[in-house]
């Protein structure tokens, strides 16, 4: 028996019966209500959101926010677990997830609220890097049970979509000024997702 | 085989234990792996490596195979991503092969060796599967291809143990200085 057929002979024994990965949307539901949940139970005991409350009732343009960071959270989740899917079409997200965040950007430099000093959080910043963990953990643990691309790429996206869920919870238990929001909500967000990305591709092992 | 899009039905099947065809299926993919992997890498002594991986690669993802979708473009992917990997590999063992830090001659220079015997002192360090490695290609002179011949192993194989084993070298003369 030749070799080629010797191998074949070993992956064929190996065969079991493989359960299909759940579908997509099924999966980004489950992510990102699970995160969405956890996050709302942790900031419940020391958050005071009266004045975004009032704010959601009186501000179409806050709503709005609100609207297109949620969206922006469940583009990434999508490109990030399509990733993990050989051969499955991501242009289209990639683009969707681009405007969403471009129209999120806008949003924001339109939105003129009081910047309430007193109503910042203290480290709000340092809390979307501590309360994104748990969400990079099970994304990686979702995306590694599909087709785990080792690239900079993958670990940008899960970074990404795990740092934008509190990022987006941020904006509603945190100052929703334009300001506040870019430099201590968003940009901490991405700064961390390219720092775990680089320092993942850099120290994971190589081929 | 037509349209690799044919396989669907096998691929199905095979998800759900059918060995026979999944043997089927592997027996049909195999050409077209390996014009893929012909294609793109120039060394011959590689391809069926390559093609291994690819297979390997392909059975550990059956379950994000969807039998909804068309089946070239999850072949093709997981195709091209390990092609990508392999090139990677060699770009990185060659990058290695070629610096400095790794250069076995500069080791040895530096653990202030004088005679040949103490070179063969500084070899024992590697461990046995290492050694035989570095005294072929380096001490003996042959071409990683000749030593691979000789130990029965593939060339890629020996230039992933040519460069561990200068590793090794390397830090067991870091500890020795």
């Amino acid at each position: 028996m030749d070799d080629k057929a010797k191998f074949l002979d070993e992956l064929v024994d190996d065969l079991t019966p493989v359960k299909p990965l759940p579908k997509i949307w099924k999966r980004v539901t489950l992510f990102v209500s699970a995160q969405i949940l956890f996050l709302i139970v942790a900031f419940y005991f020391y958050s005071d959101v009266h004045y975004q409350v009032g704010l959601l009732k009186s501000s179409a343009l806050y709503a709005l926010q609100l609207i297109l960071f949620f969206g922006f959270v469940i583009t990434m989740s999508t490109l990030t677990l399509l990733r993990s899917i050989p051969g499955r079409i991501k242009d289209a997200v990639l683009w969707i997830g681009g405007v969403i965040f471009i129209l999120l950007l806008a949003s924001l430099m339109l939105g003129s609220w009081v910047n309430f000093v007193s109503m910042k959080r203290a480290h709000c910043d340092v809390e979307i890097v501590i309360f994104s963990i748990p969400a990079l953990f099970t994304m990686l643990y979702m995306v590694k049970k599909g087709f785990f691309i080792r690239d900079f790429i993958t670990y940008f996206t899960i970074a990404l979509s795990s740092t934008a869920i509190p990022s987006f919870i941020m904006h509603f238990v945190c100052n929703p000024s334009a300001e506040h929001s870019l430099m201590f909500h968003i940009l901490p967000a991405v700064v961390t997702s390219f720092v775990f990305s680089f320092l993942v591709k850099k120290f994971s092992t190589p081929l | 085989m037509k349209n690799i899009n044919d396989l669907t039905e096998l691929i199905s099947k095979a998800q759900n234990g059918d060995k026979a065809s999944y043997r089927e299926f592997f027996n049909q993919l195999y050409p077209y792996i390996e014009g893929k992997v012909k294609n793109r890498i120039f060394n011959p002594s590689d391809i069926s490596d390559v093609v291994q991986e690819v297979l390997i690669s392909i059975h550990q993802s059956l379950n994000t195979y969807d039998p909804k979708y068309a089946l070239a473009p999850w072949v093709n992917t997981i195709c091209q991503r390990r092609i990508i990997d392999y090139i990677r590999k060699i770009s990185r063992l060659e990058d290695f092969a070629q610096s400095e830090e790794f250069d076995v001659t500069n080791s040895i220079g530096a653990a202030n060796i004088n005679s040949e015997e103490e070179a063969y002192e500084v070899l024992n360090m590697v461990s046995p599967k290492y050694r035989e490695v570095i005294v072929l290609t380096k001490i003996v002179g042959h071409s990683t291809a000749e030593a691979a011949k000789i130990l029965g192993i593939k060339e890629n194989a020996l230039r992933t143990r040519v460069s561990r084993g200068f590793k090794e070298l390397e830090a067991a003369l870091k500890k020795e200085l």
